[in-house]
């Protein structure tokens, strides 16, 4: 019987064909049948045409090396094992802290295959970014993980022993002679290995005559989704192993579905906030913006704490392009962690403009105009002396002729000492021309970067904080959203 | 078949008492009772990317060693805090050794945080070689920049910049080349195996 077993990661699928052994399968009917001969294993890497093919001598090759090339990423310390040039079929290499150049010799060195066509050509050399490498390493893992797949194949894992530690290469050259002990080399060894080579970027291999071999195309773009290449038979019976790939597509993604089961969130200033938290992940997330032809529109479920989970295409274009947005990518991974049954949920409409503009709004809109969240300083006077002193730190350090047309407005939150605590764009030019304003900065300046600041208990007092293009300043206290 | 094989033996030492989690991290063939040196940087340095991946992130490891029952190792935030300066390229490192039950806690916890981690890591991954190929210095990109301000602002307020191991790591694009490697570690860290083989990975060169 023919079996099929196939493990997918986003950039790389394995897929081996092979039989099982006649004595196990009779014992064993109703089970997954048993792969214990191996007929043929195929490699797909995202960005090259042709799948890596070969027989066990190969497979055994790819996951010996690939597993010692993991171990050697993981601990910087040289394995020999991945480079083993003379008897292995594929070797690993390291170019940088994030390219690795995967060579697989197609001449089997005891050639007793006959009719091989492969034979005299150079070896493939594929370069993997360091995605796409963790999704050759997973897949290998998956398979080792699968008992029901050549068994006698498992990882077996072993720590570097000391001879090899001390006879590495590039690694541990640069080092302290070998005379100041071995622990301390191995210190020495893990900084300057972390201190990646100069960036030489290594020649393109262009494709060196290779007829039917793999072309290989190092440029391969990392966002592109990837779907091997057509040219895999129709399967018969396609297995994946039941571990949970890093990304792969959660259980429920329809969005109707899960309506159907949890309550919705309505609170207009739940919304407000979930509403930025959502803007926040996808704002940075959606890089090719001016590939779209038309806008995308899609309904987007969030939990209470942000996580995206679930969407669906509101309109034709949205349901072809969604790889063309940051949405599948966002989707929060229920393999990652449980989330409570029933949690509730908010929805918004997420606009992808083919003018590279993201708008984000509650579904149903607001049923109630929200306020802003948490306790505030209602002091009048204190209220008052704050309103000042925000309005001469912005105007300190906001000068220059502007480049906007339209007004900025934010709501910008400070506590009792007039530490910026918070600022929230407003309307749209808000949040493209926030660059310009000094806001980011004394952001940054207080929380040392420019993400939310940790969550505050302390009493706040808002101000709705305007920049006009004519480069005057307007500072006013909070009267909420309009 | 032979069911007394599940059976604990009478005589097991008194060890068993260790979470069961535990296990799955074999016992390194090292002579020594603690850490070797790089061990304890690598752990140290793995931590301090999630930190700077996640806000709250040292935190998150307490509430990891409640959730996975390694309250009995990783007792509270002081003890967290002198496991993790057995660094020995902290400013306030601790002449004390990381037990190799210590260790594996806090591997344990790190990977199951970097797997919570795993869409952000490979977007931040992915980000980063874009960048790099159209040549963009990472700092332009938002998400990126900010995980790399925080990882060097963490780096420089916590390791002692005279240590010889550290004085190759004198600028912000050094600690950046790091701080990306390290991304990449923590990517590893989120596999089927990749608790695995961070765990021997450390020992690597030492048995």
């Amino acid at each position: 019987m023919n079996i099929q077993r196939k493990y997918s990661l986003p950039n790389c699928t394995l897929l081996l064909e092979g039989l099982s052994d006649v004595t196990k399968v009779a014992q064993f009917q109703e089970l997954r049948p048993e792969l214990s001969i191996l007929v043929n294993a195929e490699c797909y890497i995202s960005g090259c045409n042709q799948p890596l093919v070969g027989g066990r001598e190969f497979f055994e090759s790819l996951v010996r090396t690939v597993s010692a090339y993991a171990q050697e990423f993981l601990s910087n310390v040289h394995n020999p094992q991945a480079h083993n040039r003379e008897s292995e079929l594929v070797e690993l290499q390291k170019i940088d802290s994030n390219r690795h150049r995967l060579i697989v010799h197609l001449e089997p060195i005891s050639a007793g295959v006959q009719s091989n066509p492969h034979i005299k050509h150079p070896p493939i050399q594929i370069d993997l970014n360091t995605v796409q490498l963790f999704d050759l390493v997973e897949a290998v893992d998956q398979f080792f993980a699968d008992t029901q797949t050549l068994p006698e194949l498992s990882l077996e894992l072993q720590p570097v022993t000391r001879r090899y530690g001390n006879t590495s290469q590039a690694v541990i050259r640069q080092a302290v002679p070998v005379t100041l002990g071995v622990s301390s080399l191995a210190v020495a060894a893990v900084a300057f290995s972390l201190i990646p080579a100069p960036p030489v970027r290594p020649p393109q291999p262009r494709t060196e005559a290779q007829t039917n071999s793999t072309a290989p195309s190092p440029t391969a773009t990392p966002l592109a989704a990837v779907t091997p290449p057509p040219t895999a038979t129709p399967l018969a019976s396609v297995t994946t192993p039941p571990t949970a790939t890093p990304n792969a597509t959660p259980t429920i993604t329809d969005l109707e579905t899960l309506l159907h089961r949890v309550p919705e969130i309505t609170d207009a200033s739940q919304l407000r906030a979930l509403n930025r938290q959502v803007y926040n992940q996808i704002h940075p997330a959606w890089t090719s913006r001016s590939v779209l032809k038309q806008d995308l529109i899609y309904r987007v479920g969030v939990a209470a704490d942000g996580s995206i989970v679930g969407y669906k295409a509101v309109n034709r274009e949205a349901n072809q392009a969604v790889e063309q947005t940051p949405l599948p990518n966002l989707l929060y991974n229920p393999a990652n962690r449980e989330r409570t049954p029933n949690e509730p949920i908010a929805q918004f409409r997420v606009v992808f403009t083919k003018r590279g503009i993201l708008e984000i709004s509650p579904w149903r809109g607001y049923t109630a105009i929200p306020h802003v969240l948490g306790t505030k300083i209602t002091d009048a006077h204190l209220v008052r002396d704050l309103n000042q002193k925000l309005y001469s730190t912005i105007r300190q350090s906001w000068g220059g002729k502007p480049t906007f047309t339209r007004d900025l407005k934010y709501r910008v939150a400070v506590n009792k000492d007039g530490v910026i605590a918070d600022y929230e764009p407003l309307n749209q030019s808000a949040f493209d021309y926030f660059r310009e304003t000094p806001l980011p900065k004394m952001f940054q300046s207080v929380y040392g970067s420019n993400v939310a600041a940790p969550d505050n208990q302390e009493p706040l007092a808002h101000f709705q904080v305007v920049f006009k293009p004519s480069g005057a300043l307007e500072v006013t206290p909070w009267h909420g959203y309009q | 078949m032979n069911l007394s094989a599940s059976l604990t033996p009478f005589n097991s030492p008194p060890a068993e008492t260790l979470p069961m989690i535990l296990d799955t991290l074999p016992e390194p063939a090292i002579s020594s009772q603690g850490c070797p040196r790089r061990a304890r940087l690598q752990i140290d340095l793995i931590l301090l990317a999630i930190e700077a991946l996640e806000l709250g992130g040292s935190e998150a490891v307490l509430t990891f060693a409640q959730e996975l029952d390694l309250k009995e190792i990783i007792k509270n935030r002081v003890n967290l805090w002198r496991m993790r300066a057995s660094n020995p390229l902290r400013r306030a490192h601790i002449r004390r050794p990381l037990s190799i039950t210590e260790a594996k806690a806090l591997v344990v916890i790190a990977c199951y945080l970097a797997r919570r981690l795993t869409v952000v890591i490979r977007q931040l991954l992915m980000i980063a070689q874009q960048m790099d190929e159209k040549q963009i210095p990472l700092e332009q990109n938002l998400r990126l920049s900010n995980y790399l301000e925080r990882f060097r602002a963490h780096f420089k307020s916590r390791m002692n910049p005279r240590r010889s191991a550290l004085l190759a790591l004198n600028s912000d694009e050094k600690l950046n080349e790091l701080a990306i490697h390290l991304l990449g570690q923590l990517l590893f860290c989120t596999g089927t195996a990749g608790m695995q083989r961070l765990w021997i990975g450390l020992f690597d060169g030492e048995v």
